[in-house]
């Protein structure tokens, strides 16, 4: 029996322990590193099978990441409306792709791989520190990492997304802070891997940088840890740990190395106060689908909001069911607040509501067995009713010294075995997971099945252009031109390689003149088409492809939209117009006459 | 030995439930929930999403390729919906035992006109009229590529014949006013656009035909406003701007025109309208006196349909001029 970092009281047997919470032994490995590793396999196939694919928005990351790299600046060269910082952050996968020569959309997908296992390896770790866990906690250890990695195999489509891999850093931060309210952390964790809290926090900080408004989970979930800790009144020594300050040092380290990115002034006095008026041009009526564009990952959405309704019950069955609940709310608030509907960006609600599954289905999984124990006449069974009860005793009086009144009930209680206890750990676990099996396709899809990114312009430009050429493609809603520019090593040539700011600057006008968001608008509009026209004219495309179909529900149109600036005229001198092709107009460079 | 037995016994098995999880995990079912309530463009995202995963695991379906070529077609990408047209009729004449289904080649031959490859397309239409299935709307398809192929005659026959055989076929009354458009009776056309119109709001080419008719009659302010009901139908539609650059023209704002005529071969996908945007761009020029611009686009679009007569006066006139 490997201690668990504190002296446990021991019976005349060796292994025998009473059922008080701080006699458990530390939750079984197996039942951590097994599902750790086939769920990790299970991803590996994933991320073989479709080595090909990538997401679009970490496509597009990583095209401005090749830009930064061959000299090209942001705002100057591309734009985009969240901190620029991820364009940085995105450029040394391109250096292992030119040392592997791998392909760059394998690279990211590998290296995001590479992400989930540090996540799941440092969240074992920690789990592997956590002593002094309430009965009902240990029993639920295993299903929340399950449940973690579950998560990552159905986000496949979005794998990478900034939302991502804020769930990747925050699921071990979740973990320590966790057992840090609930003082079950080890003292052995600080002094093993002393750096590996400071890490997460610096992992978390960046995360959150890219992306500010995830902030507010992180201070959601704080707020129901230290809520629902007898702890609460030690906030003064739980707040400023390590991974705490390591966090908030990253995100003011963050903030400085911002103002040194060429061009930033142009970010904060010209595409924040756009941002701010203009974004909700992309606003989607039907929030809740959590579908749009594509690769929704919520089953049943009534079952879902049901599932969080029930674990808002179970709150005082188990200490991680508020935090989850907290993280699952907070998450969805963050989704509403951006209000576009996307898919992806109900990443940090998914993830929340998996986890939140996974520990109720683990709660009713184990309450179940409870309540055979105390029915049938299985002695083992009866045996696990009785280590179960004892989480009442132990919880009724948590936060009361150890042996003020353990001593006396303690010669009452029956006598467990460690080895008793691994056993309650893996048959609740096998109960869960088997639980888990038909409930899976009720309560998540599989967003790699309900995502697709169809390949338009594929067939032109792989017929018309070779590796190196330049091409413009302006478009808002084109699914598939950032990862087949990527693949195809197309140069984009002009700064909007998403041409957001005009569907902005149409919504915006909505149809009005003369107010103050009009003229602002239609003055930033002159501007952004000048932008694309000196881009055309000074890198001269081979391709300039525009979306022609309406986009949104307003019937907006970006060819028309530019037409209004006689952009073809203007713009489009030197090409001859070539055909449609998957509803978009094409344009090619006019090859001098002979 | 036992224990280690016991133990081995232990990992296998939670090996395998968390397997079958993961593996669950990736397993298509059919998305119950909400696709009616998505906008078109999401619910065919979702839909060929599903499928591609089914198609993997059940290859030989020929049901899941026609429903995967009717998500393509909400979309209006015809390449795919083709393609897998083809696969949906290879893998069901592979079964034995079983008819050709006329709904495949239905959306097949929409698929190829629609690509502009015409002969295919008639083979499809030859194979449904063989067929006892043939409707009305294919004999519609059959009119309208005739007419492409210039034989006109024969496409107003069989367009009579499928309003006869169904008077509320829309595509029936189009093809109708396509006919009729090339032959100059452009009252007859315009009622039978509008019928089309009036039957089916959401198709573009009848506006477009109306359009036409407008600006043969010197209308042209009439013309530009069907003009903007079609793009409200359909911005991509090439030949909308066709007509509407035939408007401005005849209204003499020659750029406005020229830059019509650009955005109309930018987004044309079948030769007739593309010959017809070269040719009513000839003339635009030759307004200009960019003589020999227009005498190119003339050519161009004598390339494509020798038979555009507006091209042919228009290359008679700058020879007259020069």
């Amino acid at each position: 029996m490997k201690s668990n970092g504190r002296a446990i009281p021991r019976n005349n047997d060796e292994s025998t322990f009473a059922t008080d919470s701080r006699d458990l032994p530390l939750y079984p490995v197996s039942l951590l590193l097994v599902p750790f590793m086939v769920l990790t396999a299970v991803l590996a196939d994933q991320v073989y099978r479709y080595r090909d694919f990538i997401n679009y928005d970490c496509a597009f990351y990583l095209l401005c990441s090749k830009l930064l790299l061959s000299g090209l600046q942001p705002f100057e060269h591309f734009v985009d409306l969240l901190p620029p910082l991820i364009f940085y952050f995105s450029v040394p996968p391109w250096w292992f792709s030119n040392l592997t020569h791998v392909p760059i959309e394998s690279t990211w997908s590998i290296l995001v791989a590479a992400a989930v296992v540090a996540s799941g390896l440092s969240a074992i770790f920690v789990l592997r520190n956590a002593v002094n866990v309430a009965v009902r906690d240990w029993l639920l250890i295993g299903p929340l990492l399950c449940g973690f990695m579950l998560f990552n195999l159905i986000v496949f489509f979005h794998f990478g997304q900034r939302e991502h891999l804020f769930v990747l850093t925050l699921f071990p931060i979740f973990l320590l802070r966790w057992l840090r309210w609930t003082s079950s952390l080890s003292e052995r964790f600080e002094t093993s891997i002393p750096i590996l809290s400071t890490v997460l926090g610096i992992a978390c900080g960046a995360a959150v940088f890219v992306k500010p408004q995830l902030l507010l989970l992180l201070i959601a979930i704080e707020m129901s840890l230290s809520a629902n800790s007898p702890h609460r009144t030690q906030w003064r020594s739980i707040l400023p740990t390590s991974e705490v300050k390591a966090l908030a040092s990253t995100l003011i380290v963050c903030a400085i190395c911002s103002l040194f990115i060429p061009n930033i002034g142009e970010y904060w006095n010209r595409w924040v106060p756009f941002l701010l008026n203009g974004y909700p041009a992309f606003n989607s009526p039907s929030l809740l689908e959590f579908s749009l564009p594509d690769g929704h990952m919520i089953g049943n959405r009534y079952i879902a909001f049901g599932i969080c309704a029930l674990s808002a019950i179970l709150l005082k069955r188990c200490s991680l069911c508020a935090p989850l609940l907290a993280w699952t709310l907070s998450g969805l608030l963050v989704y509403m607040i951006q209000g576009r509907g996307w898919a992806y960006q109900s990443i940090p609600f998914v993830s929340g509501y998996v986890l939140l599954i996974s520990v109720v289905v683990g709660i009713v999984v184990t309450s179940f067995l409870d309540f055979l124990g105390r029915t049938s006449k299985v002695s083992y069974l009866n045996k696990f009713a009785l280590f179960y009860s004892g989480f009442d005793r132990v919880g009724s009086r948590a936060g009361a010294e150890p042996g003020t009144e353990t001593e006396p009930q303690a010669q009452t209680q029956p006598v467990l075995t460690s080895s008793d206890m691994t056993k309650f750990a893996t048959i609740s676990f096998i109960l869960f997971a088997a639980a888990m099996i038909p409930l899976n396709s009720i309560l998540f899809k599989n967003s790699m099945v309900t995502g697709r990114a169809f390949n338009l312009l594929d067939g032109l430009l792989e017929r018309e252009t070779k590796p190196g050429d330049k091409v413009v493609v302006l478009h808002t809603a084109l699914p598939h031109a950032h990862q087949f520019l990527l693949k195809r090593k197309l140069i984009p040539a002009c700064r909007y390689i998403w041409c957001f700011p005009l569907r902005m600057t149409g919504f915006l006008r909505d149809g009005e003149s003369g107010t103050p968001m009009a003229e602002f608008a239609n003055t930033e509009e002159n501007k952004v088409v000048d932008e694309i026209r000196r881009d055309i004219e000074k890198t001269q495309p081979k391709f300039v492809i525009i979306e022609a179909w309406h986009s949104g529900p307003t019937g907006w149109n970006l060819y028309q939209s530019l037409e209004t600036h006689q952009f073809t005229k203007n713009a489009l001198k030197q090409y001859v117009p070539y055909g449609e092709c998957d509803n978009c107009a094409v344009w090619k460079l006019e090859e001098p006459k002979r | 030995m036992q224990n280690g037995l016991v133990r081995f016994f232990e990992i296998a098995l939670i090996a395998t439930v968390v397997f079958l999880n993961g593996w669950l995990i990736q397993t298509p079912l059919p998305d119950d929930w909400g696709t009616s309530e998505l906008d078109k463009y999401s619910q065919a995202v979702g839909d060929v999403a599903f499928l591609d995963a089914y198609l993997k695991r059940n290859p030989n379906s020929w049901e899941a390729c026609f429903a995967r070529a009717q998500a393509y077609a909400i979309n209006g990408i015809w390449s795919e919906v083709a393609s897998n047209c083809d696969s949906a009729i290879s893998l069901r004449s592979v079964m034995s035992g079983n008819k050709p289904e006329p709904k495949i080649y239905r959306l097949r031959l929409k698929a190829l006109y629609e690509l502009d490859d015409n002969q295919a397309a008639l083979k499809d239409l030859d194979f449904l009229m063989q067929s006892e299935n043939a409707k009305s709307e294919d004999l519609a398809f059959h009119s309208l590529i005739k007419r492409r192929l210039g034989q006109t005659d024969q496409a107003l026959d069989e367009a009579n014949q499928a309003i006869f055989r169904d008077a509320k076929c829309a595509e029936a009354y189009l093809s109708k006013a396509w006919v009729l458009l090339d032959l100059n009776r452009t009252k007859d056309a315009f009622e039978n656009a509008y019928q089309a119109c009036k039957l089916k709001p959401n198709l573009v080419m009848p506006y477009v035909i109306m359009a036409a008719v407008f600006n043969e009659k010197g209308e042209t302010a009439e013309a530009l406003v069907q003009c903007k009901n079609g793009l409200l139908c359909d911005a991509t539609c090439g030949a909308v701007y066709w007509q509407r650059g035939v408007a401005e023209d005849k209204q003499q704002k020659f750029e406005d025109a020229l830059t019509s005529q650009n955005m109309a071969l930018s987004l044309a996908t079948s030769n007739d309208i593309r010959a017809q945007a070269f040719a009513a761009r000839a003339v635009t020029l030759s307004h200009l006196n960019r003589s020999e611009l227009a005498s190119e686009d003339c050519d161009r679009a004598l390339a494509l349909d020798p038979g555009n007569a507006i091209a042919k006066a228009v290359k008679q006139q700058l020879r007259q001029d020069n």
